[in-house]
């Protein structure tokens, strides 16, 4: 070996060697990046010479995370989440060819590395490393520093892929001194657009809810920073902040601060001069040469192109914002929700990170201090944890249920606790297309429950509700119909969108945004 | 191999008079007609003129034959998918195409199955599809619904709203009323010769396990996704499971094109006949680029394959 750089021939015979069977392997499957190379290289490994690896991995993505378990090279994982392998790793689970340790939120996970789950190896990528090791991690950090730093500092290994060897990198993300193996790949790190979403599919439903949620709670409550959960229904509100926020004059009020993966659609509210900052958890397919123009919004680096952390975002996301809103498909009538499917194990990814209430905070924010709803002395506020349902997916399943299937699916697969995303008792708001509940002022839990029926429209749970009782919580303030905070729902068409289409993205970004091939039409 | 592509083969309910004549026109199409012709000992083109494909052994068997030569065709020209996965019938053709078992033993098998499945029909039993509820919605309402006398069963899952019970005509009336009381779009008997992945085949399931124990099976030289259980399979045992009992199970199909997702195949390329599996993932994995190699041609299908595998 030439100082820490591996020819990449030699890679398999180097995993063979170097790990051991039953080690704790943290493999960089973060949420936009994947050490693709090394997870294909480790499945060419012989199982009869490593094998029972314990995989520590935040997010199951590519095919090969899983084969791994089929062929025996690793049989336990600690991980968060799994959307893009939930059925095979479901099946797996019924084989018994795999045993979870347990299901994590993203920052959780990785707390975990410094205590019980300290890793003996781990196979990160970054975009460039020098001769010496440096690596450049560059847009895509995300997780690496995190996760070179717990095997680092406990005489664990570090092998990195990387795109290119050059001799002097833009910047040093990560010093040669924590880094043991470099090896140049096949081919550059797997990366996925996973936070790209097309106007185009924004419907009206979407662009209403939209409205009630700038109105109803973010002038409301005066909601300055926050995180908006993937999903179209936020990809509405943003764009919806230079059209439909710009009319109730809310630029500079509200939505200046934000931990958020460089959506494309907050590039109208950014051009229009909403947002003061974001902070990234990671960078996102398209985004780079818009960020690179926007350094009084974005966090770069002397070399001009972004830096994102993910266990610093999630952990702004935790302490640091007024609100946090995301969308749901399944709620019970005590406002806790999940989005398991039956038969697939998707894990959580950071919403329960972001969508609780953490009690350890003590600064305040006029957000934050709006939800105090006691008169108590020692009554402090909440985070506004905001869930958007649509009372009915696709024509026929209600999403207010009696018990969420994670429940069911919790029990199938002997889980000591059921998969709830996030919990009843951390939500303050429930948006649906009937209004809004304002669940943090209901007094008691069958209020609670009355507050949420009264918009759970004609589900079995929404039929509960009692006209006089909503018309009593309505005039109390703690259920708002659109009409009861001046939302006019024939305003909501998406000729109210600042942007409709992928064109009208790049139109605003100056041409900068590079939407990937699956999102150009033309 | 196109790390991105699989291959998927259509069942029962896809065959047409004619189908084998609009094959593409290709050395490997007609050396896979000669080769299952000398086994059938008459021309395979004789199987589906509009009266023959009425029987069922004909129409499994032309099936068989559009499958494998299809795929015979696109892997001349270069396109080996990552991954075969076929819907019931379709599941022979998936196995012949990933070298499991050879042609000539893969005509002996459906030859059988297609005379059993006849055999085994009995009058009064059918298929019925139950669209716009979920599975375990159908599942509660099979449970309720069905008696010794009038059974009922859950059958295939092809989407996660478009799902097919069997059983007596009886049981399954009880079912469908229930299940529209309950806001299903439609419950509509299926128009089929014979009684299919219902648990009243299981001695046709064990007699296609007999005979597969005298055939020669070898590994599958590419992932093949099971009906039954919907599992990637990789040893030859348990496909030759997969494949002796579909009949007696509801195919996992929704599932199973789930799985080819999950593996990393992008392009699904549905061999001949028809279209129907590529409607289905249009609607149900509509990230997946689906193409119905009989809408098409050859070369643009090859041209996609090359285009995905990147």
């Amino acid at each position: 070996m030439q100082g820490p750089i591996l020819p990449p021939e030699k890679i398999t015979n180097a995993l063979q060697l170097l790990l051991k069977s039953g080690d704790r392997i943290v493999l960089e499957g973060d949420n936009q990046k994947q050490a693709d190379f090394l997870s294909r290289s480790l499945v060419q490994v012989d199982p009869q010479k490593l094998h029972n690896l314990h995989l520590i991995i935040s997010s199951i993505s590519r095919p090969e995370h899983l084969t791994l378990f089929e062929l025996g090279i690793a049989k336990k994982v600690d991980f968060s989440f799994a959307g893009p392998q939930s059925l095979r790793l479901a099946q797996l689970l019924e084989d018994g060819k795999i045993e979870i340790g347990a299901i994590h939120t993203y920052v959780e996970l990785y707390a975990r590395l410094f205590i019980d789950l300290i890793p003996d190896v781990v196979l990160v990528c970054a975009e460039q490393a020098d001769e010496e090791g440096n690596l450049y991690t560059g847009p895509n950090t995300e997780d690496t520093p995190v996760i070179v730093e717990a095997a680092g500092f406990r005489d664990g290994l570090v092998i990195a892929q990387v795109n290119e060897i050059k001799g002097k990198l833009p910047r040093v993300d990560i010093p040669g001194s924590w880094v043991d193996v470099i090896v140049q790949a096949d081919r550059p790190f797997a990366l996925e657009p996973l936070f790209t979403r097309d106007p185009r599919q924004i419907d009206e439903l979407q662009i209403l809810m939209g409205m009630m949620v700038i109105r109803g709670i973010y002038e409301r409550h005066g909601v300055q920073s926050l995180n908006h959960g993937i999903g179209f229904d936020t990809a509405a509100i943003e764009l919806l902040l230079p059209t439909y926020g710009e009319s109730l004059g809310l630029k500079g009020k509200i939505c200046k601060h934000w931990a958020l993966n460089p959506h494309p659609t907050l590039i109208p509210a950014i051009e229009s001069g909403w947002v003061k900052s974001v902070h990234c958890f990671g960078s996102e397919v398209g985004m780079d040469q818009y960020i690179a123009a926007r350094p009084d919004v974005f966090f770069t680096g002397k070399d001009g192109r972004l830096r994102s952390n993910r266990v610093l975002c999630q952990l702004a996301g935790q302490y640091a914002i007024d609100a946090f809103i995301g969308s749901t498909l399944q709620m019970d009538a005590d406002a806790n929700s999940s989005t398991v499917t039956k038969g697939r194990l998707a894990g959580f990814g950071g919403a329960p990170n972001m969508g609780h209430d953490p009690h350890g905070r003590r600064h305040s924010s006029p957000a934050w201090l709006d939800m105090i709803a006691s008169p108590s002395p020692l009554s402090r506020g909440r985070k506004l944890v905001v869930q958007i349902v649509e009372t009915f997916h696709s024509g026929n399943s209600p999403a207010f249920v009696e018990n969420l299937d994670a429940l069911s699916v919790g029990r199938k697969a002997g889980m000591p606790l059921a998969p709830v995303m996030i919990y009843g008792d951390d939500v303050t708001h429930v948006v649906t297309e009937e209004g809004i509940a304002y669940v943090y002022k209901a007094e008691g839990e069958t209020e609670r429950r009355r507050a949420l029926a009264a918009v759970a429209g004609v589900s079995p749970i929404g039929l509960k509700a009692k006209p006089e009782e909503t018309a009593a919580l309505r005039k109390r303030g703690i259920v708002a119909y659109p009409e009861d905070i001046a939302v006019q729902r024939l305003q909501a068409n998406r000729s109210l969108l600042a942007a409709r289409s992928m064109e009208d993205l790049v139109a605003w970004s100056g041409g900068l945004y590079r939407p990937p091939p699956r999102f150009r039409s033309w | 191999m196109h790390v991105s592509m699989a291959l998927v083969f259509p069942g029962q309910g896809s065959q047409i008079p004619g189908m084998l004549d609009r094959l593409p026109n290709h050395p490997a199409v007609l050396q896979t007609f000669e080769e299952m012709s000398a086994e059938l000992e008459h021309d395979v083109r004789q199987l589906d003129s509009p009266e023959t494909i009425r029987s069922t052994v004909s129409a499994q068997l032309a099936l068989l034959a559009a499958g494998v030569a299809a795929a015979r065709a696109l892997e001349d020209e270069g396109a080996i998918p990552k991954a075969v996965a076929g819907l019931s019938i379709g599941a022979f053709a998936a196995a012949v195409h990933a070298h499991v078992l050879t042609l000539a033993d893969g005509i002996r098998l459906v030859r059988q199955r297609a005379e059993l499945m006849e055999k085994h029909s009995p009058s009064g039993y059918g298929l019925v599809a139950i669209l716009g509820l979920k599975e375990d919605q159908v599942a509660a309402l099979v449970q309720q619904a069905t008696s010794a006398d009038n059974p009922a069963y859950l059958g295939n899952v092809n989407a996660p709203e478009q799902i097919v019970i069997s059983g007596s005509w009886n049981g399954m009336q009880k079912v469908s009323d229930a299940a529209l009381k309950a806001g299903a779009r439609k419950a509509e008997r299926l128009n089929v010769p014979v009684l299919s992945h219902s648990p009243l085949l299981q001695p046709v399931a064990d007699a296609l396990t007999q005979t597969l124990q005298s055939i020669p099976l070898r590994a599958p030289r590419m992932v093949y996704v099971g009906n039954v259980t919907a599992r990637a399979m990789q040893t030859a045992e348990e496909i030759a499971w997969d494949l002796a009992s579909n009949v007696a199970h509801g195919v996992r199909w929704h599932d199973a094109t789930t799985v080819l997702q999950e593996l990393g195949c992008s392009l699904f390329i549905e061999m001949p006949p028809g279209h129907v599996l590529t409607n289905l993932a249009k609607k149900s994995l509509p990230q997946i680029r689906s193409i119905a190699l009989a809408d098409s041609s050859l070369s643009y299908v090859v041209r996609q394959a090359f285009q995905h595998s990147s």
